[in-house]
Protein backbone atom coordinates (compact mmCIF):
# COMPACT_ATOMS: atom_id res chain seq x y z
CA UNK A 1 0.00 0.00 0.00
CA UNK A 2 0.96 3.59 -0.48
CA UNK A 3 1.19 6.16 2.29
CA UNK A 4 2.02 9.60 0.99
CA UNK A 5 1.34 13.18 1.88
CA UNK A 6 2.63 16.58 2.83
CA UNK A 7 2.86 18.45 6.05
CA UNK A 8 3.76 22.08 6.60
CA UNK A 9 5.89 23.04 9.59
CA UNK A 10 6.00 26.65 10.78
CA UNK A 11 9.73 26.47 11.21
CA UNK A 12 12.75 26.99 8.95
CA UNK A 13 14.12 24.00 7.06
CA UNK A 14 17.25 23.67 9.17
CA UNK A 15 15.19 23.44 12.36
CA UNK A 16 12.94 20.79 10.87
CA UNK A 17 15.96 18.80 9.65
CA UNK A 18 17.55 18.99 13.10
CA UNK A 19 14.31 17.81 14.66
CA UNK A 20 14.11 14.93 12.22
CA UNK A 21 17.59 13.88 13.28
CA UNK A 22 17.04 14.03 17.00
CA UNK A 23 16.07 10.75 18.70
CA UNK A 24 14.87 12.61 21.79
CA UNK A 25 12.34 14.49 19.69
CA UNK A 26 11.32 11.25 18.11
CA UNK A 27 10.53 9.48 21.33
CA UNK A 28 8.59 12.51 22.52
CA UNK A 29 6.30 12.67 19.55
CA UNK A 30 5.93 9.04 18.59
CA UNK A 31 3.25 7.12 20.39
CA UNK A 32 4.45 4.29 22.62
CA UNK A 33 8.14 4.48 21.71
CA UNK A 34 9.80 2.22 24.28
CA UNK A 35 13.27 1.72 22.93
CA UNK A 36 15.65 3.01 20.32
CA UNK A 37 19.13 1.61 19.64
CA UNK A 38 21.81 1.90 17.04
CA UNK A 39 22.70 -1.54 15.76
CA UNK A 40 24.93 -0.64 12.84
CA UNK A 41 26.03 2.13 10.53
CA UNK A 42 22.88 4.20 9.85
CA UNK A 43 20.83 1.29 11.14
CA UNK A 44 18.46 1.51 14.05
CA UNK A 45 16.19 -0.77 15.91
CA UNK A 46 13.18 0.39 17.86
CA UNK A 47 10.33 -0.99 19.86
CA UNK A 48 6.90 0.54 19.93
CA UNK A 49 3.93 -0.18 22.12
CA UNK A 50 0.84 1.19 20.46
CA UNK A 51 -2.80 1.31 21.45
CA UNK A 52 -5.60 2.19 19.03
CA UNK A 53 -9.12 1.71 20.30
CA UNK A 54 -9.25 -1.73 21.91
CA UNK A 55 -6.25 -2.97 19.94
CA UNK A 56 -2.81 -2.89 21.50
CA UNK A 57 0.48 -4.46 20.67
CA UNK A 58 4.25 -4.43 20.59
CA UNK A 59 6.19 -4.06 17.46
CA UNK A 60 9.90 -4.31 16.64
CA UNK A 61 11.25 -2.44 13.67
CA UNK A 62 14.60 -2.05 11.98
CA UNK A 63 15.20 1.08 10.01
CA UNK A 64 18.02 1.89 7.63
CA UNK A 65 18.71 5.43 6.52
CA UNK A 66 20.22 6.00 3.14
CA UNK A 67 20.61 8.56 0.35
CA UNK A 68 21.19 11.28 2.91
CA UNK A 69 21.14 14.72 1.39
CA UNK A 70 21.31 17.18 4.26
CA UNK A 71 19.17 19.23 4.80
CA UNK A 72 16.89 18.23 1.93
CA UNK A 73 16.02 14.57 1.75
CA UNK A 74 16.65 10.98 2.74
CA UNK A 75 15.29 7.50 2.11
CA UNK A 76 14.30 4.92 4.66
CA UNK A 77 14.18 1.18 4.38
CA UNK A 78 11.98 -0.42 6.99
CA UNK A 79 11.67 -4.01 8.09
CA UNK A 80 9.19 -4.62 10.85
CA UNK A 81 7.80 -7.57 12.73
CA UNK A 82 5.24 -8.15 15.42
CA UNK A 83 3.26 -11.13 16.63
CA UNK A 84 0.48 -10.14 14.27
CA UNK A 85 2.32 -9.76 11.01
CA UNK A 86 5.17 -8.15 9.14
CA UNK A 87 5.87 -5.20 6.93
CA UNK A 88 8.54 -4.11 4.50
CA UNK A 89 8.55 -0.54 3.30
CA UNK A 90 10.58 2.11 1.56
CA UNK A 91 9.92 5.76 2.27
CA UNK A 92 11.25 8.96 0.71
CA UNK A 93 11.22 12.11 2.81
CA UNK A 94 11.83 15.53 1.26
CA UNK A 95 11.96 18.96 2.83
CA UNK A 96 11.26 22.21 0.99
CA UNK A 97 11.84 25.26 3.11
CA UNK A 98 10.82 28.80 2.29
CA UNK A 99 11.88 31.22 4.97
CA UNK A 100 9.97 30.57 8.16
CA UNK A 101 8.08 27.50 6.98
CA UNK A 102 8.95 24.09 5.59
CA UNK A 103 6.93 21.62 3.61
CA UNK A 104 7.75 17.97 4.25
CA UNK A 105 6.74 15.57 1.51
CA UNK A 106 6.69 11.86 2.33
CA UNK A 107 6.05 9.01 -0.02
CA UNK A 108 6.22 5.39 1.02
CA UNK A 109 5.43 2.01 -0.44
CA UNK A 110 4.68 -0.76 2.00
CA UNK A 111 3.98 -4.48 1.82
CA UNK A 112 2.02 -5.75 4.77
CA UNK A 113 1.46 -9.40 5.52
CA UNK A 114 0.22 -11.71 8.21
CA UNK A 115 -2.85 -11.64 10.42
CA UNK A 116 -3.16 -7.88 10.52
CA UNK A 117 -3.22 -7.63 6.76
CA UNK A 118 -6.11 -10.03 6.46
CA UNK A 119 -8.16 -9.17 9.56
CA UNK A 120 -7.34 -5.49 9.67
CA UNK A 121 -7.26 -4.57 6.01
CA UNK A 122 -10.13 -2.13 6.14
CA UNK A 123 -8.45 0.05 8.75
CA UNK A 124 -4.82 -0.02 7.62
CA UNK A 125 -5.10 3.09 5.52
CA UNK A 126 -6.97 5.31 7.98
CA UNK A 127 -4.91 4.12 10.95
CA UNK A 128 -1.67 4.82 9.13
CA UNK A 129 -2.81 8.29 8.12
CA UNK A 130 -4.04 9.09 11.62
CA UNK A 131 -0.85 8.11 13.37
CA UNK A 132 1.35 9.90 10.86
CA UNK A 133 -0.78 13.02 11.40
CA UNK A 134 -0.53 12.72 15.16
CA UNK A 135 3.24 12.31 15.06
CA UNK A 136 3.65 15.22 12.66
CA UNK A 137 1.42 17.43 14.77
CA UNK A 138 3.49 16.60 17.82
CA UNK A 139 6.64 17.43 15.93
CA UNK A 140 5.09 20.60 14.57
CA UNK A 141 4.32 21.88 18.06
CA UNK A 142 7.85 21.17 19.10
CA UNK A 143 9.54 22.78 16.09
CA UNK A 144 7.28 25.82 16.50
CA UNK A 145 8.49 26.21 20.07
CA UNK A 146 12.08 26.07 18.88
CA UNK A 147 11.66 28.38 15.93
CA UNK A 148 9.72 30.94 17.97
CA UNK A 149 12.54 31.02 20.47
CA UNK A 150 14.59 32.40 17.61
CA UNK A 151 17.52 30.01 17.59
CA UNK A 152 19.20 29.06 14.36
CA UNK A 153 21.85 26.79 12.94
CA UNK A 154 23.87 24.77 15.43
CA UNK A 155 21.94 26.31 18.28
CA UNK A 156 18.75 24.91 16.77
CA UNK A 157 19.95 21.39 17.45
CA UNK A 158 20.55 22.08 21.11
CA UNK A 159 17.31 24.02 21.39
CA UNK A 160 15.37 21.17 19.84
CA UNK A 161 16.95 18.70 22.24
CA UNK A 162 16.10 20.91 25.19
CA UNK A 163 12.53 21.48 24.07
CA UNK A 164 12.10 17.76 23.51
CA UNK A 165 12.97 16.81 27.06
CA UNK A 166 10.07 18.73 28.58
CA UNK A 167 7.82 18.34 25.62
CA UNK A 168 4.52 16.60 25.85
CA UNK A 169 2.83 15.96 22.55
CA UNK A 170 -0.57 17.60 22.26
CA UNK A 171 -3.27 15.09 23.03
CA UNK A 172 -4.88 15.21 19.69
CA UNK A 173 -7.52 12.62 20.12
CA UNK A 174 -7.07 11.51 16.56
CA UNK A 175 -7.01 8.11 18.07
CA UNK A 176 -6.05 6.31 21.24
CA UNK A 177 -2.33 6.02 20.63
CA UNK A 178 -0.58 6.48 23.92
CA UNK A 179 2.39 8.75 23.81
CA UNK A 180 5.38 7.46 25.70
CA UNK A 181 5.76 9.37 28.93
CA UNK A 182 9.45 8.93 29.32
CA UNK A 183 11.85 10.39 26.90
CA UNK A 184 14.34 7.80 25.77
CA UNK A 185 17.46 8.89 27.54
CA UNK A 186 20.02 6.37 26.38
CA UNK A 187 19.70 7.14 22.78
CA UNK A 188 22.10 6.96 19.96
CA UNK A 189 24.34 9.96 19.61
CA UNK A 190 23.86 9.56 15.92
CA UNK A 191 20.92 11.35 14.43
CA UNK A 192 18.76 10.57 11.43
CA UNK A 193 16.07 8.55 13.02
CA UNK A 194 12.92 10.57 13.39
CA UNK A 195 11.67 10.32 9.88
CA UNK A 196 12.37 6.62 9.95
CA UNK A 197 10.55 6.10 13.16
CA UNK A 198 7.53 8.04 12.04
CA UNK A 199 7.32 5.45 9.36
CA UNK A 200 8.07 2.72 11.89
CA UNK A 201 5.14 3.91 13.94
CA UNK A 202 3.09 3.86 10.81
CA UNK A 203 4.17 0.30 10.26
CA UNK A 204 3.49 -0.59 13.87
CA UNK A 205 0.02 0.62 13.24
CA UNK A 206 -0.31 -1.62 10.24
CA UNK A 207 0.76 -4.53 12.34
CA UNK A 208 -1.40 -3.89 15.29
CA UNK A 209 -4.73 -2.73 14.09
CA UNK A 210 -7.82 -3.66 12.38
CA UNK B 1 -7.13 -18.48 18.13
CA UNK B 2 -8.62 -17.98 21.55
CA UNK B 3 -8.35 -14.80 23.60
CA UNK B 4 -5.33 -14.17 25.77
CA UNK B 5 -5.82 -14.67 29.48
CA UNK B 6 -7.98 -12.12 31.29
CA UNK B 7 -9.82 -11.61 34.57
CA UNK B 8 -13.60 -11.44 34.41
CA UNK B 9 -15.78 -9.18 36.53
CA UNK B 10 -19.56 -9.05 36.60
CA UNK B 11 -20.77 -6.02 38.55
CA UNK B 12 -24.40 -5.95 39.68
CA UNK B 13 -24.81 -2.19 39.58
CA UNK B 14 -23.59 0.84 37.67
CA UNK B 15 -21.78 2.10 40.77
CA UNK B 16 -19.95 -1.20 41.09
CA UNK B 17 -19.03 -1.11 37.40
CA UNK B 18 -17.70 2.44 37.73
CA UNK B 19 -15.65 1.60 40.78
CA UNK B 20 -14.18 -1.42 38.99
CA UNK B 21 -13.16 0.81 36.09
CA UNK B 22 -11.50 3.25 38.49
CA UNK B 23 -9.66 0.43 40.21
CA UNK B 24 -8.50 -1.42 37.11
CA UNK B 25 -7.72 1.64 34.98
CA UNK B 26 -6.18 1.08 31.57
CA UNK B 27 -6.24 -2.66 31.75
CA UNK B 28 -10.03 -2.96 31.75
CA UNK B 29 -12.56 -3.02 28.91
CA UNK B 30 -16.31 -2.91 29.21
CA UNK B 31 -18.09 -5.94 27.79
CA UNK B 32 -21.65 -5.39 26.57
CA UNK B 33 -22.76 -7.18 23.40
CA UNK B 34 -19.13 -8.06 22.77
CA UNK B 35 -19.45 -8.34 19.00
CA UNK B 36 -16.70 -5.84 18.28
CA UNK B 37 -14.52 -6.61 21.28
CA UNK B 38 -14.54 -10.39 21.36
CA UNK B 39 -13.54 -10.92 17.71
CA UNK B 40 -10.61 -8.56 18.35
CA UNK B 41 -9.71 -10.57 21.45
CA UNK B 42 -9.98 -13.87 19.61
CA UNK B 43 -7.46 -12.66 17.08
CA UNK B 44 -5.36 -11.38 19.97
CA UNK B 45 -5.39 -7.92 18.48
CA UNK B 46 -6.97 -6.69 21.70
CA UNK B 47 -5.73 -8.18 24.96
CA UNK B 48 -7.37 -6.40 27.89
CA UNK B 49 -6.34 -7.87 31.20
CA UNK B 50 -9.81 -7.37 32.65
CA UNK B 51 -13.30 -7.55 31.25
CA UNK B 52 -16.06 -5.71 33.10
CA UNK B 53 -19.25 -7.41 31.97
CA UNK B 54 -22.14 -4.95 32.22
CA UNK B 55 -24.82 -7.28 30.85
CA UNK B 56 -26.11 -7.57 34.41
CA UNK B 57 -27.08 -3.88 34.45
CA UNK B 58 -30.54 -4.63 33.06
CA UNK B 59 -31.80 -1.22 34.25
CA UNK B 60 -30.01 0.20 31.23
CA UNK B 61 -32.18 -1.72 28.77
CA UNK B 62 -35.22 0.38 27.84
CA UNK B 63 -36.89 2.38 25.08
CA UNK B 64 -39.26 5.13 26.21
CA UNK B 65 -40.58 8.48 25.10
CA UNK B 66 -40.83 11.27 27.67
CA UNK B 67 -40.59 15.06 27.84
CA UNK B 68 -40.00 15.48 24.12
CA UNK B 69 -37.25 12.89 23.87
CA UNK B 70 -36.87 9.24 22.93
CA UNK B 71 -34.64 7.77 25.61
CA UNK B 72 -32.78 4.57 24.80
CA UNK B 73 -30.84 2.80 27.51
CA UNK B 74 -27.25 2.02 26.54
CA UNK B 75 -27.73 -1.71 27.00
CA UNK B 76 -30.71 -1.86 24.61
CA UNK B 77 -30.13 -4.61 22.04
CA UNK B 78 -30.40 -3.76 18.35
CA UNK B 79 -33.12 -6.38 17.97
CA UNK B 80 -35.21 -4.51 20.56
CA UNK B 81 -35.18 -1.46 18.26
CA UNK B 82 -36.40 -3.67 15.42
CA UNK B 83 -39.19 -5.07 17.57
CA UNK B 84 -40.30 -1.76 19.07
CA UNK B 85 -43.55 -0.49 17.54
CA UNK B 86 -42.73 2.99 18.85
CA UNK B 87 -39.45 3.07 16.93
CA UNK B 88 -40.96 1.59 13.76
CA UNK B 89 -43.82 4.11 13.75
CA UNK B 90 -42.19 7.36 14.88
CA UNK B 91 -38.45 7.02 14.25
CA UNK B 92 -38.08 5.56 10.74
CA UNK B 93 -34.43 6.62 10.45
CA UNK B 94 -33.61 4.62 13.58
CA UNK B 95 -35.73 1.69 12.39
CA UNK B 96 -33.91 1.69 9.01
CA UNK B 97 -30.55 1.69 10.79
CA UNK B 98 -31.25 -1.08 13.28
CA UNK B 99 -32.30 -3.42 10.43
CA UNK B 100 -28.99 -3.22 8.60
CA UNK B 101 -26.56 -3.58 11.47
CA UNK B 102 -24.71 -6.86 10.89
CA UNK B 103 -27.01 -9.88 11.02
CA UNK B 104 -29.81 -11.11 13.33
CA UNK B 105 -27.48 -13.15 15.54
CA UNK B 106 -25.34 -10.10 16.20
CA UNK B 107 -28.36 -7.85 16.66
CA UNK B 108 -29.69 -10.07 19.45
CA UNK B 109 -26.67 -9.17 21.55
CA UNK B 110 -25.16 -5.97 20.16
CA UNK B 111 -26.13 -2.85 22.08
CA UNK B 112 -26.82 0.72 20.93
CA UNK B 113 -24.45 2.05 23.61
CA UNK B 114 -21.68 -0.25 22.48
CA UNK B 115 -22.13 0.68 18.83
CA UNK B 116 -21.56 4.35 19.74
CA UNK B 117 -18.89 3.96 22.43
CA UNK B 118 -16.71 1.70 20.25
CA UNK B 119 -16.62 4.51 17.66
CA UNK B 120 -15.66 2.32 14.73
CA UNK B 121 -16.08 4.52 11.64
CA UNK B 122 -17.89 1.62 9.99
CA UNK B 123 -20.61 1.42 12.65
CA UNK B 124 -24.08 2.54 11.61
CA UNK B 125 -25.55 4.28 14.64
CA UNK B 126 -23.04 7.17 14.71
CA UNK B 127 -24.29 8.62 11.40
CA UNK B 128 -27.90 8.16 12.50
CA UNK B 129 -27.36 9.88 15.85
CA UNK B 130 -25.57 12.72 14.04
CA UNK B 131 -28.59 13.07 11.77
CA UNK B 132 -30.95 13.10 14.75
CA UNK B 133 -28.88 15.59 16.74
CA UNK B 134 -28.91 13.16 19.64
CA UNK B 135 -27.46 13.60 23.12
CA UNK B 136 -25.35 11.02 24.90
CA UNK B 137 -25.57 10.60 28.66
CA UNK B 138 -22.51 9.18 30.37
CA UNK B 139 -21.68 8.48 33.98
CA UNK B 140 -18.28 8.70 35.63
CA UNK B 141 -16.84 8.76 39.13
CA UNK B 142 -17.55 12.48 39.21
CA UNK B 143 -21.21 12.06 38.32
CA UNK B 144 -23.37 12.19 35.22
CA UNK B 145 -22.93 14.44 32.21
CA UNK B 146 -24.43 14.91 28.77
CA UNK B 147 -22.39 15.07 25.58
CA UNK B 148 -23.88 16.58 22.43
CA UNK B 149 -23.51 14.21 19.49
CA UNK B 150 -21.61 16.82 17.44
CA UNK B 151 -18.92 16.73 20.11
CA UNK B 152 -18.97 13.00 20.76
CA UNK B 153 -16.85 11.48 17.97
CA UNK B 154 -13.31 12.79 18.05
CA UNK B 155 -11.28 10.40 15.90
CA UNK B 156 -10.62 6.83 14.86
CA UNK B 157 -12.08 4.71 17.69
CA UNK B 158 -12.08 7.82 19.87
CA UNK B 159 -14.91 9.56 21.68
CA UNK B 160 -14.97 12.43 24.13
CA UNK B 161 -15.85 9.99 26.90
CA UNK B 162 -13.17 9.56 29.53
CA UNK B 163 -11.68 6.09 30.07
CA UNK B 164 -13.47 5.79 33.43
CA UNK B 165 -16.92 6.75 32.11
CA UNK B 166 -19.76 4.49 31.05
CA UNK B 167 -22.33 5.43 28.41
CA UNK B 168 -25.74 5.13 30.03
CA UNK B 169 -28.37 6.63 27.72
CA UNK B 170 -28.98 7.96 24.23
CA UNK B 171 -31.60 10.68 23.78
CA UNK B 172 -33.18 11.55 20.45
CA UNK B 173 -35.36 14.66 20.18
CA UNK B 174 -38.95 13.80 19.30
CA UNK B 175 -39.53 14.63 15.63
CA UNK B 176 -41.98 17.45 14.98
CA UNK B 177 -44.67 17.77 12.35
CA UNK B 178 -43.50 17.43 8.76
CA UNK B 179 -40.34 15.52 9.68
CA UNK B 180 -38.98 12.46 7.97
CA UNK B 181 -35.83 10.41 7.96
CA UNK B 182 -34.11 7.54 6.19
CA UNK B 183 -30.93 5.48 6.35
CA UNK B 184 -29.55 4.06 3.14
CA UNK B 185 -26.66 1.63 3.27
CA UNK B 186 -24.91 -0.16 0.42
CA UNK B 187 -23.02 -3.29 1.42
CA UNK B 188 -21.32 -6.06 -0.51
CA UNK B 189 -23.38 -8.71 1.18
CA UNK B 190 -26.00 -8.92 3.91
CA UNK B 191 -24.52 -8.19 7.31
CA UNK B 192 -21.41 -6.43 6.04
CA UNK B 193 -20.10 -3.00 6.98
CA UNK B 194 -21.17 -0.21 4.64
CA UNK B 195 -19.25 0.63 1.51
CA UNK B 196 -21.01 3.94 2.09
CA UNK B 197 -24.20 4.90 3.90
CA UNK B 198 -26.14 8.09 4.56
CA UNK B 199 -28.51 8.97 7.42
CA UNK B 200 -30.89 11.85 6.78
CA UNK B 201 -33.34 13.53 9.14
CA UNK B 202 -35.24 16.59 7.87
CA UNK B 203 -38.36 18.69 8.31
CA UNK B 204 -40.45 19.94 5.41
CA UNK B 205 -42.91 22.81 5.14
CA UNK B 206 -44.71 22.00 1.91
CA UNK B 207 -41.87 21.71 -0.60
CA UNK B 208 -39.43 23.74 1.45
CA UNK B 209 -36.86 22.06 3.63
CA UNK B 210 -36.82 23.91 6.94
CA UNK B 211 -34.10 21.84 8.55
CA UNK B 212 -31.85 18.94 7.66
CA UNK B 213 -29.02 16.91 9.18
CA UNK B 214 -27.04 14.30 7.25
CA UNK B 215 -24.64 11.73 8.74
CA UNK B 216 -22.25 9.59 6.68
CA UNK B 217 -20.99 6.09 7.52
CA UNK B 218 -17.59 4.60 6.77
CA UNK B 219 -16.33 7.31 4.45
CA UNK B 220 -14.08 9.14 6.91
CA UNK B 221 -11.82 8.20 9.83
CA UNK B 222 -14.57 9.17 12.21
CA UNK B 223 -18.30 9.69 11.55
CA UNK B 224 -19.11 13.05 9.97
CA UNK B 225 -22.04 15.25 9.12
CA UNK B 226 -22.31 16.28 5.50
CA UNK B 227 -22.59 19.93 6.53
CA UNK B 228 -21.98 21.27 3.03
CA UNK B 229 -24.85 19.22 1.68
CA UNK B 230 -27.02 20.44 4.57
CA UNK B 231 -26.26 24.06 3.62
CA UNK B 232 -27.30 23.45 0.02
CA UNK B 233 -30.76 22.36 1.10
CA UNK B 234 -31.67 24.27 4.25
CA UNK B 235 -34.45 26.79 3.65
CA UNK B 236 -34.73 25.81 -0.02
CA UNK B 237 -37.51 24.41 -2.14
CA UNK B 238 -36.37 20.87 -2.87
CA UNK B 239 -36.20 19.48 -6.37
CA UNK B 240 -34.19 16.79 -8.11
CA UNK B 241 -31.45 19.15 -9.32
CA UNK B 242 -30.87 20.60 -5.87
CA UNK B 243 -30.75 17.16 -4.28
CA UNK B 244 -28.14 16.15 -6.87
CA UNK B 245 -26.05 19.17 -5.86
CA UNK B 246 -26.38 18.14 -2.22
CA UNK B 247 -25.32 14.59 -3.08
CA UNK B 248 -22.23 15.93 -4.83
CA UNK B 249 -21.45 18.15 -1.84
CA UNK B 250 -21.62 15.15 0.49
CA UNK B 251 -19.35 13.23 -1.84
CA UNK B 252 -16.81 16.07 -1.91
CA UNK B 253 -16.82 16.36 1.86
CA UNK B 254 -16.26 12.64 2.41
CA UNK B 255 -12.75 11.29 2.94
CA UNK B 256 -12.94 7.53 2.30
CA UNK B 257 -9.94 5.22 2.53
CA UNK B 258 -9.38 2.69 -0.25
CA UNK B 259 -9.75 -0.91 0.92
CA UNK B 260 -11.32 -4.24 0.06
CA UNK B 261 -14.71 -2.53 -0.20
CA UNK B 262 -13.70 -0.12 -2.91
CA UNK B 263 -11.48 2.62 -4.23
CA UNK B 264 -11.66 6.24 -3.12
CA UNK B 265 -13.42 7.24 -6.36
CA UNK B 266 -15.98 4.49 -6.09
CA UNK B 267 -16.79 5.20 -2.44
CA UNK B 268 -17.05 8.93 -3.15
CA UNK B 269 -19.49 8.42 -5.98
CA UNK B 270 -21.47 5.91 -3.97
CA UNK B 271 -21.72 8.52 -1.20
CA UNK B 272 -23.24 10.93 -3.71
CA UNK B 273 -25.84 8.36 -4.67
CA UNK B 274 -26.80 7.13 -1.18
CA UNK B 275 -27.06 10.70 0.08
CA UNK B 276 -29.37 11.67 -2.78
CA UNK B 277 -31.56 8.62 -2.35
CA UNK B 278 -31.73 8.93 1.44
CA UNK B 279 -32.77 12.59 1.08
CA UNK B 280 -35.47 11.67 -1.43
CA UNK B 281 -36.82 8.95 0.85
CA UNK B 282 -36.79 11.24 3.87
CA UNK B 283 -38.71 13.89 1.92
CA UNK B 284 -41.28 11.30 0.85
CA UNK B 285 -41.76 10.20 4.45
CA UNK B 286 -41.95 13.80 5.68
CA UNK B 287 -44.67 14.61 3.17
CA UNK B 288 -46.48 11.40 4.11
CA UNK B 289 -46.35 12.34 7.78
CA UNK B 290 -47.68 15.82 7.11
CA UNK B 291 -50.74 14.67 5.27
Amino acid sequence: MKVAGSYTFEAPQKTVWEALQNPTVLSSVLPGCDRLEEVGENQFEGELNIKVGPVQGKFKGRVEMCDLNEPNSFTLKIDGQGSTGFVKATAKVELEGTGESTVMNYDSDAQVGGRIASVGQRLLDSSAKAIVQQSLQGMHELTKVVSQSGTEGGEASAAVAEAAVDFEAPTQAEFAAKVAKEVAKDVVPRPLVIGGLIIVVLIALYLLLF
Amino acid sequence: MIPAQFDYHSPGSLEEALSLLEQLGDEAKILAGGHSLIPAMRFRLAMPENLVDINGLTDLDYIREADGWLAIGALTRESALEESQLVQDRYPLLADTAEVIADPLVRNLATVGGNLAHADPANDHPATMLAYGAEIAVQGPGGARTILIDEFFTGLFETSMAANEILTEIRIPEPGAGSGGAYLKVERKVGDYAISAAAVQLTMDGDTCTGIRIGLTNVSPSPIRATEAEKVLTGQVLNEELIEVAGQAASDQSDPSPDLRGSVEYKRDLTRVVTKRAIAKAVERAKGAAS
